[in-house]
């Protein structure tokens, strides 16, 4: 948004070439400064070469949204330049090391005013290693923007503390080289003052923290991005946390192993992307006929096929509603932010245990891996643990237990293997109470119907979204998912209301309808090419929905966006 | 507490079984049955996992904690309850069908894991259930619905390919000798590890394997080097004749020895607390 008060810095180079490690050091010593930020990471799937940025929004204020442009550019060699002049955005700014810039001033953009540091070459002659360029260009940048080094130096020397005191020298030398060799300080910003303890994170660790505070104690994978880092992340903490973590062979297996933990009584969740999910989908419909609990994470990428593996897109809501062939009982639900992730995965976890049922979690690259501020408060949110009917004690001896027995609320208790008197079978095949097969039966239309009368429960009980602004407006702004903040920060800038949906299936329809009709003109914010969830919101009942969508691998960036619905409104 | 020791009536089931008259499947579902029975484990301790097939037809023919999967799914989920609670004993029925094809990225990255979880592989070289058609291992030459002049396929060798995925345990049986088959299931099951028991069957409708292994079948000699792999393999590239017994059994590590956190105990039984206070410090 053209908000003065959000300064946004763009690094950009080819992948291996530091990007990630410039982006990192700046948003980690911009949070410690005290400042709200927010990285927003584009790459392709390459681990060398082709060109990557890292985006940083920062401010005084929480921000959680992209933008389209870059105040200030840092490219790390010269097609960065290139690439920065083929979107057609003009940065401010742009400050570079001699080595990333063109030999011929023609070859920058015009407009933009060109800050040319000496850094690679002063690094050689102090013998500083090449590779703490990273740290002198972030002391540049702060020089450029007025904040103290030794903010910058407190960072440094947490960072790198397992490498040892020589590179922690090395980078300490390198930021004060990189801080000195600006005298000029154009855009001049004050520190917060407000000390709120922020985190910075993405939403993909916010999943795997929910998950080891709900509890979860098997994990089950096979990596695909953009939901490989939840895997990493639980994989590097299963040291001093109660949770195991299994890299599967294909995504069929991973899902398999956990039905199979799941069944046998520990918290499970699974993590993957749209096609993975396409192969999960026969296990999917298992656990909706056999009524095992879990939570499964996919987190979207631009499809179809293998589609642009690294880039955004919201387009597996109607995959997660329906995946699995036959007809059972689900949850779908889609965080918007890290801190809702946290707190929604306990619900999932909760949710699976309680029904009996596969919960579909919906995140995508853009929630997963970008990173945000969030007040570390965010985490008191801790949910109660809710196992649902799982039986411990059963007196009575059985020569099978009635597993599927038909209760009032159409969950049967559950006996964990091991249980002396709750042997019963579990299965794919339509069954009777014991879990025995059967044939055509009545039995068989009994139990379709207790399993989907789950349904109608869910629709009832799950928690309605509210809306929220100015809930006089004629304009109600509509999204699910990661949109979410971007379609707040637009909402606020220009007075409507706005509603952001995290459980999207089953809906309530009777309920939508009446959050919804008294608006005069709904927009749903679609990060998909043909509008998903547009199909319900009809289904409704819902009148007058302009929906405005974007497929092109990006975000909706706040400055976009804004502009679009002010075309609408 | 002490458990009375299982007898063959815990494990009966009430319902009769629904296979073909004179199929092999009978004497695997009796000799699962005295297997588990001798080694004095009980129903309820036990998980055996099926697959979709006539195999997985008797997933409610025996007493235990049965978990039916879909087809050629069966070893997933059982390695799922062996990581979740290891102190039970999981079997993994499935057939060949299910198992050297439409699951064979199981079979190869289990055997290679070594998970702790014993495979059964009710093997009567044909698709029982969908009415006879070419499996993995139907011989060459004979005839089938999908191949009515003849396989034109060569079979896959179960127990060359198990022992090349890594297997710690690779064995087979023969409905033929039950008392014999019994055994080998005992063995795979106290085996700590991927145990694998290829077991010959015959499908009586189908694909009648009595006249040609009541013949060709012969049991391995006791002298048998069962760590010496090399010689595994000879016996499993035998044409000629088959032999039925433990092929290749050597000790490596499993999911006790990878997983740290199941030493002391199984994970369903892990009473400490998941904390996420001191790993938010990385973020600050
Ligand atoms: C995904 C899927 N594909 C196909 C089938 C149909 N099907 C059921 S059993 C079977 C093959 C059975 O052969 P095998 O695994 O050897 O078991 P058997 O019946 O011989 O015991 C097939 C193809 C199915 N149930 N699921
Ligand atoms: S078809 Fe073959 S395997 Fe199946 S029950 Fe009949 S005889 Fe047994
Ligand atoms: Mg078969």
């Amino acid at each position: 948004m053209t908000n003065k008060d959000i300064v946004s810095i763009r690094i950009g180079g080819p992948a291996g070439s530091g990007v990630k490690s410039v982006g990192k050091l700046l948003q980690k010593s911009l949070q410690h400064a005290g400042f709200y930020s927010f990285g927003y990471l584009g790459y392709p799937s390459l681990i060398r070469g082709g060109y990557n940025f890292y985006q940083i929004n920062l401010s005084q204020q929480p921000v959680d949204y992209s933008l389209s442009y870059a105040d200030i550019f840092i490219p790390l060699n010269s097609l960065a330049l290139e690439q920065i002049k083929k979107t057609g955005s003009k940065p401010r700014y742009i400050i570079a090391d001699k080595t990333a810039l063109p030999d011929d001033k023609r070859d920058l953009p015009d407009k933009s005013q060109v800050i040319k540091l000496n850094l690679t070459s002063q690094l050689k002659k102090l013998k500083i290693t090449k590779i703490s360029l990273n740290s002198a260009l972030v002391g540049a940048l702060f020089k450029f923007l007025n904040l103290p080094l030794e903010k910058l130096n407190q960072v440094i020397k947490k960072q790198f503390v397992k490498k040892g005191r020589a590179v922690i020298g090395q980078n300490l030398k390198a930021a004060a080289l990189g801080f000195n060799s600006l005298d000029h300080k154009p855009l001049s910003l004050s520190l917060p003052t407000t000390k709120v303890k922020t985190l910075v994170m993405t939403g993909n660790t916010a999943i795997a923290l929910g998950f080891i505070q709900g509890q979860g104690r098997f994990f089950s994978a096979y990596p695909m991005t953009p939901s490989t880092s939840i895997l990493h992340y639980l994989a590097s903490v299963t040291d001093n946390q109660s949770i195991l973590v299994r890299q599967a062979s294909t995504e069929i297996e991973a899902i398999g192993i956990a039905a199979g933990a799941a069944y046998a009584g520990v918290r499970t969740m699974v993590a993957t992307s749209g096609g993975g999910l396409d192969l999960m989908s026969e296990f999917i419909s298992l656990l909706g006929i056999a009524e095992i609990p879990l939570v499964i994470v996919d987190a979207q990428r631009t499809g179809p096929g293998t589609g642009l593996p690294t880039w955004q897109e919201q387009s597996d809501l109607n995959i997660a509603r329906c995946a699995g062939h036959g007809e059972f009982p689900r949850v779908v639900m889609a965080p918007g932010d890290p801190a809702e992730a946290f707190h929604l995965i306990q619900e999932a976890l909760n949710l699976a245990d309680e029904y009996q049922i596969p919960v579909i979690f919906l995140t995508d690259k853009y929630l997963g891996e970008s990173l945000f501020s969030l007040d570390k408060s965010t985490f008191d949110h801790r949910s109660k643990i809710k196992r649902g009917k799982i039986l411990n004690l059963i007196n009575d001896k059985h020569h099978l237990f009635p597993r599927y027995q038909f209760d009032q609320d159409g969950i049967s208790p559950r006996p964990l293997p091991g249980n002396v008197n709750g042997i019963h079978i579990t299965t794919s095949d339509e069954h009777d109470v014991y879990g025995n097969s059967i044939e055509s039966d009545p039995i068989r239309i009994k139990m379709q119907t207790k399993r989907l009368s789950k349904l109608g429960s869910l629709a009832k009980n799950l928690p309605p979204a509210k809306a929220y602004g100015n809930l006089k407006a004629k304009t109600l702004v509509v999204g699910w998912g990661s949109t979410k903040k971007v379609i707040q920060a637009v909402v606020d800038r220009l007075n409507l209301a706005g509603l952001h949906l995290s459980y999207l299936y089953p809906l309530n329809h009777a309920v939508l309808k009446s959050i919804l009709n008294p608006y005069q003109q709904i927009i749903l914010v679609e990060n998909n090419s043909t509008g998903q969830l547009e199909t319900d919101l009809k289904l409704a009942g819902v009148k007058n929905i302009k929906t405005l969508l974007k497929f092109d691998g990006e975000p909706f960036f706040a400055d976009e966006l804004l502009e679009k619905i002010k075309l609408l409104i | 507490m002490t458990q009375t020791k299982p007898k063959i009536g815990d494990y009966q089931s009430k319902l009769r079984p629904t296979w073909c008259p004179g199929c092999g499947n009978f004497v695997i579902n009796q000799m699962m049955i005295k297997a588990l029975v001798e080694l004095e484990i009980p129903p309820h301790r036990t998980v055996i996992t099926y697959d979709i097939g006539c195999n997985g037809n008797g997933a409610d023919k025996i007493r235990a904690y049965s978990f039916k999967s879909l087809h050629g799914r069966s070893l997933p989920p059982a390695i799922g309850v062996k990581y979740a609670n290891h102190d039970l004993t999981v079997l993994s029925v499935i057939g060949d069908g299910g198992l050297f094809w439409e699951g064979a990225a199981h079979w190869i990255a289990t055997a290679q894991r070594n998970e702790d979880i014993t495979v059964l592989v009710w093997d009567n070289q044909i698709y029982g259930l969908t009415t006879g058609q070419t499996s993995p291992t139907t011989q060459i030459n004979y005839p089938t619905k999908t191949w009515p002049k003849g396989s034109a396929d060569e079979p896959i060798n179960p127990i060359s390919v198990s022992l090349a995925a890594g297997a710690s345990f690779v064995a087979r049986g023969w409905v033929g000798k039950p008392n014999h088959l019994k055994d080998v299931i005992k063995q795979a099951i106290k085996h700590k590890g991927f145990a694998l028991v290829d077991i010959l069957q015959t499908c009586f409708t189908f694909n009648n394997l009595l006249p040609k292994y009541q013949d060709q079948t012969y049991i391995i000699d006791d002298n048998h080097d069962k760590t010496d792999k090399i010689k595994a393999y000879k016996i499993a590239e035998q044409t000629d004749k088959f032999g039925l017994g433990v092929f290749y059994q050597v000790s490596k590590p499993t999911i006790y020895h990878k997983y740290p956190i199941l030493k002391s105990k199984t994970l369903i039984n892990q009473t400490s607390t998941n904390q996420i206070d001191d790993l938010l410090a990385e973020f600050e």
